[in-house]
């Protein structure tokens, strides 16, 4: 342990110089940048950096590329508290309580919560990372397939907090989710399902158009229906960012979700989403007020983006101890790596070990300025909602739609992303919930290639023998009965229920 | 089944949407009819919209070819599983909405003729990137979308789109190096 | 608060012209430093064809991935030779068929080049598409590269040479890990099993390469097909590797002809240059003239090299020789496999 600290201390001395620094914190401002605007993903960030790299040294072309990382993932809360436009499937569940804080006129709160949530998020996960790469890598070997399936049904069970009273209308909507993961070419044997002959079907139907049009265009049709050009905005909207003293009541929130984040963000595929949805739904569990859930809870955007950072740290993992990207933005690194005629795996910590404990104290350097720039840029977004709505919400239909062509050049996208537009307008007006929408489109595919994958590898006894995966299971169905068990204990307390 | 179930899968996506229009607003008229569904028309048309959707899956799993391959799931076992689990779900959400506890379907806004307009300007705004080219069909739907929300200073009407298609071009087409659909007419042009 | 706005947004600025400064050189351009080496004249009379805007080259695969870097590597030598500034962009999705039809969407005017493996041709072939669009649409100008296949296992498995490998299939059925079914090294896999009699295999198809490669350090299958430099790094261990001439990197690996089966030593992934069919004939040459310089550059052979990748350069004819006897191996074997309709000609 001792060494690993002495080691790591070596790291920072490694960058501890002004051309590193300002690398780290070019990297950190473009990843928040390139974050904001939606259709940017963090892999395409740092894929933009990338030949940027080519005339550094490894360790600078890393640690800035890590910077990138880092930023980017947190860059795209800012949208999804502002103007309700998530960039990435993480960032919808930001969105959940982040946007509806924002619109109650506490946007302040909400910008400093995700920020503050992601630092520390970010920095437990680089902790962890640090202390624990080498038995978490242990672990991750030891997921099949079935361990896999099992966490997506863990996952799925998060429905259970996402839905509320009508929960009958989220298990619509996460089948709705699911059943729309099943179009394009099944994961196994290439079928083509429901493309009806057009080749922009062939992956499916793509997530960020989706999220955008369900959550952005959605909002704004339904803001747009009851339009009033008279009306004034916020009463006295509180722009000022909460003082240090109110983080503080959330650590235990951060930590929680920043160690799920991190742990979950592991297991390479969904891991960073399923993390963020099941810190959602812990944090949820866990609150004295769950009904303020989905309505603005601090402790919702806290779930959303403390975990969501503490799984960069968990990317990682695989990436350093076995070779192996944990993320699509990790694939980035490796191929920056490769570049640089370095070879990604266990053998960079004996090869290359500065650049290792430079890339862990990057780490923090990273965080810590993202704390810094995030507190000026965060001020300036924040003034969002001083923009008058006629040029608004023109600005977020052109950025949807921008911004759902650019991740893949393609028109098909843009019609996806107004198609979900109306249908999340649809579901808006008639209180079918588009979270569990979003839970659907992201675990369809994994589940489906896991549960085939399971049978090819071990036939239908893998789910009943393997330990791993009947303790998942097992949580699941304990959730599960949870829920519904403390429901009825809720009703039977409460007093007849009254309109609120 | 299987013949049925191919001639589904090969239909061209205008005629599954327009399968899907005529037999919703048979439902919507079947609806309105009832005392007792007429107030929650809308959340049971969601309910049958999504059902459908599960039943157009559901036949069409059956022209999926069979291989050498498969081990224990095929192509259709999760696209199956997901709309038989369906049914019971939908059971309950319908018996819910129907239940005397249940909000009825809240009222149209009074800007709903907007939704639908600017609903329909986005489309055909996209439709037309292909022809008049992103930049000028963007530039116009942001023009048209202010004025119909009562934005009336020339400036703004001015400004917005002027701005707007500066930064997509220099930040998106140039920096980021997106190419943006041109369109015939400019491409004809230069 | 005014104050403190101005400099926010003043900050911000500075901050997106930084990034614009050094992305506008650095980004996915590759802007020549015209440094390091005059460019050597080797267009001759027969071309007059120059660039007048950027070329962008179009990736299928995600960042990162093995064509993605060849591509980047590509461009960053080719920075040596000429003046022209290159983009390196990505348009994953639909096997290839997306950045495809990118590309066919573009005027044939040659500054839209398409990067392209083997792994389009089984991908195209396996869902029964028409190769008359979307290969033939093409011209296949440049082959830069054959990365061999390899049979790999976990570095602790008793299994250290082919006959170990043989001696457990025979002894019952066997789970291999890899990339998608119908894949190209799905396929190679197909006709590994079949020129090797190995029956009773089953392909467990991931997400991804380095999933499967995974799925195997982690025990769930006996092997793995990929290309050797897979194992760098990893918990992994080549038994064989399909190339003639054993690789400098892995002298103890035996190839195929050393245990009997020299046919299978011809395995390998090409990865090379697409333009659209009717490209002027001056950029083709231009290009390849381009593509002879980098084959020749030492940095780019030492970087293959190391990676255990055999580079070249085959132009037009060879190359399209190659592509068309993918596409009649990979519709045999899926045909047998009834992956395909019978009736697919391609």
């Amino acid at each position: 342990m001792a060494e690993i600290f002495q080691l790591t201390a070596g790291g920072f001395g490694e960058i501890l110089d002004v051309t590193s620094l300002l690398l780290i914190l070019i990297g950190v401002c473009v990843g928040i940048l390139g974050g904001a605007i939606p259709g940017i993903s963090p892999s395409m960030a740092v894929a933009l950096l990338l030949p940027m790299t080519y005339s550094m040294t490894p360790t600078q072309g890393i640690i800035m590329l890590m910077g990138i990382y880092i930023g980017a993932n947190y860059g795209g809360s800012i949208t999804a508290v502002a103007i309700n436009t998530p960039g990435t499937p993480s960032a919808a569940v930001t969105s959940f309580d982040g946007y509806p804080l924002a619109k109650a006129g506490r946007g302040g709160e909400a910008m400093g919560i995700s920020l503050w949530a992601s630092v520390f998020g970010g920095l437990i996960g680089a902790v962890i990372l640090m202390l624990c790469a080498v038995p978490l890598a242990r672990i991750a070997l030891k997921f099949w397939p079935s361990e896999y399936f099992a966490l997506c049904v863990l996952g799925l069970t998060t429905v259970a907090t996402l839905g509320g009273k009508e929960w009958q209308k989220s298990l619509v909507a996460v089948l709705f989710g699911l059943l729309l993961n099943m179009i394009g070419l099944d994961p196994v044997l290439g079928v083509k399902r429901f493309t009806f002959g057009i080749t922009a079907l062939y992956d499916g139907v793509a997530m960020v158009p989706v999220l955008i049009g369900l959550f952005a265009l959605g909002e704004v049709f339904a803001n747009l229906e009851s339009y009033n050009s008279s009306e004034k905005k916020f009463e006295k909207p509180v722009y000022k960012f909460p003082k240090i003293g109110y983080y503080w009541k959330l650590k235990w929130s951060i930590l929680r979700s920043g160690v799920v984040g991190c742990l979950i963000g592991v297991f390479p595929g969904a891991g960073g989403t399923i993390a963020s949805f099941l810190a959602y739904d812990v944090e949820k569990r866990m609150s004295k007020h769950p009904e303020e859930f989905g309505k603005g809870a601090p402790e919702g955007v806290v779930a959303a983006e403390a975990s969501n950072s503490g799984s960069v740290g968990g990317a990682m993992v695989p990436l350093l101890a076995l070779g192996i990207p944990g993320s699509s933005t990790a694939a980035v690194l490796i191929g920056a790596l490769m570049i640089h005629n370095l070879t990604p795996g266990p053998t960079l910590f004996t090869d290359e070990p500065d650049l290792v404990y430079a890339l862990f104290a990057s780490m923090f350097f990273a965080n810590a300025f993202m704390l810094l720039v995030g507190i000026f840029g965060s001020k300036l977004w924040v003034r969002v909602s001083d923009i008058p709505k006629t040029v608004l919400y023109p600005l977020i239909f052109a950025f949807s739609i921008l911004g759902s062509y650019s991740v893949k050049k393609s028109m098909a996208d843009v019609v996806v992303c107004l198609l979900f537009g109306v249908i999340g307008w649809i579901m808006k007006k008639y209180r079918y919930p588009a979270a569990p929408v979003v839970l659907g489109v992201v675990l369809g595919r994994l589940m489906e290639l896991n549960f085939s994958q399971a049978l090819m590898v071990g036939g239908a006894a893998s789910f009943y023998t393997r330990p791993l995966t009947v303790v998942l299971f097992a949580i699941s169905i304990a959730a599960v009965v949870y829920s519904i068990v403390s429901e009825k204990r809720a009703v039977g307390k409460r007093p007849p229920e009254t309109e609120e | 089944m299987t013949a049925f179930a191919k001639m589904l899968a090969s239909l061209s996506i205008w005629w599954i949407l327009l399968g899907f229009i005529v037999i919703l607003a048979a439902l919507f008229l079947v609806f309105s009819k009832n005392q007792r569904t007429r107030p929650v028309r809308g959340q049971l048309l969601v309910l049958s919209a999504i059902c459908l959707m599960a039943l157009l899956f559901f036949i069409i799993t059956f022209s999926f070819k069979g291989s050498k391959m498969a081990a224990g799931a095929t192509a259709a076992t999760m696209p199956r599983a997901w709309a038989v689990l369906l049914i019971p779900v939908a059971v309950l959400c319908g018996i819910n909405i129907l239940s005397k506890s249940n909000e009825p379907d809240p009222e149209f806004g009074p800007r709903w003729k907007m939704v639908i307009t600017v609903a329909a300007a986005i489309f055909a705004s996209v439709f037309l990137f292909k022809y008049i080219g992103y930049y000028l069909s963007s530039a116009v739907f942001l023009v048209l979308l202010m004025w119909l929300m009562e934005e009336r200073r020339p400036v703004t009407l001015v400004a917005v789109p002027l701005c707007w298609v500066l930064f997509s071009y220099f930040v998106f087409a140039k920096f980021l190096f997106i190419a943006l659909p041109a369109g015939a007419l400019f491409e004809a042009i230069f | 608060m005014k104050k403190a706005l101005a400099l926010l947004l003043s900050l911000t600025m500075a901050l997106s012209l930084t990034g614009c400064g050094s992305g506008g050189e650095g980004k996915t351009v590759e802007t020549s430093q015209a440094a390091g080496g005059e460019a050597a004249d080797t267009s001759g009379t027969d071309t007059d064809w120059e660039p007048s805007q950027p070329i962008t080259i179009m990736n299928y695969v995600k960042a990162g991935g093995g064509m993605d870097i060849a591509t980047r590597k590509f461009v960053e030598i080719a920075a040596k030779y000429t003046d022209a500034t290159f983009v390196v962009d990505n348009t994953p999705g639909a096997g290839g068929m997306t950045a495809m039809e990118y590309v066919l969407s573009q005027p044939a005017d040659g500054y839209t080049v398409f990067a392209g493996t083997v792994s389009n041709v089984a991908y195209l072939v396996a869902n029964e598409e028409d190769l008359e669009k979307y290969i033939w649409g093409f011209q296949w100008i440049d082959d830069i590269m054959a990365d061999p296949y390899s049979v790999m296992v976990p570095s602790g498995s008793d299994i250290n040479t082919l006959d170990d490998l043989l001696a457990e299939c025979k002894a019952g059925a066997t789970v291999w890990c890899g990339p998608s079914t119908g894949g190209a090294k799905h396929l190679a896999a197909l006709q590994l099993w079949g020129a090797l009699g190995i029956e009773n295999a089953t392909w467990v198809p991931f997400e991804s390469g380095p999933d499967a490669l995974l799925a195997v350090i982690g025990g769930q299958g006996i092997a793995s097909v990929g290309n050797p430099g897979d194992v760098e790094g990893k918990d992994l261990k080549n038994i064989v590797i399909a190339t003639g001439e054993k690789l400098e990197k892995y002298p103890d690996v035996t190839n195929f002809a050393d245990c009997g089966y020299p046919d299978l030593d011809e395995l390998n992934m090409w990865r090379g240059f697409a333009v659209k069919d009717g490209t002027p004939a001056g950029m083709v040459t231009w290009f390849q003239n381009l593509v002879d310089q980098v084959t020749a550059d030492e940095e780019w052979q030492k970087f293959f090299a190391d990676n255990s990748i055999v580079v070249f350069n085959k132009t037009t004819e060879e190359f399209e020789a190659i592509i068309r006897d993918n596409i009649t191996n990979y519709i045999d074997i899926l045909k047998s496999l009834e992956l395909i309709d019978a009736s697919y000609e391609g």
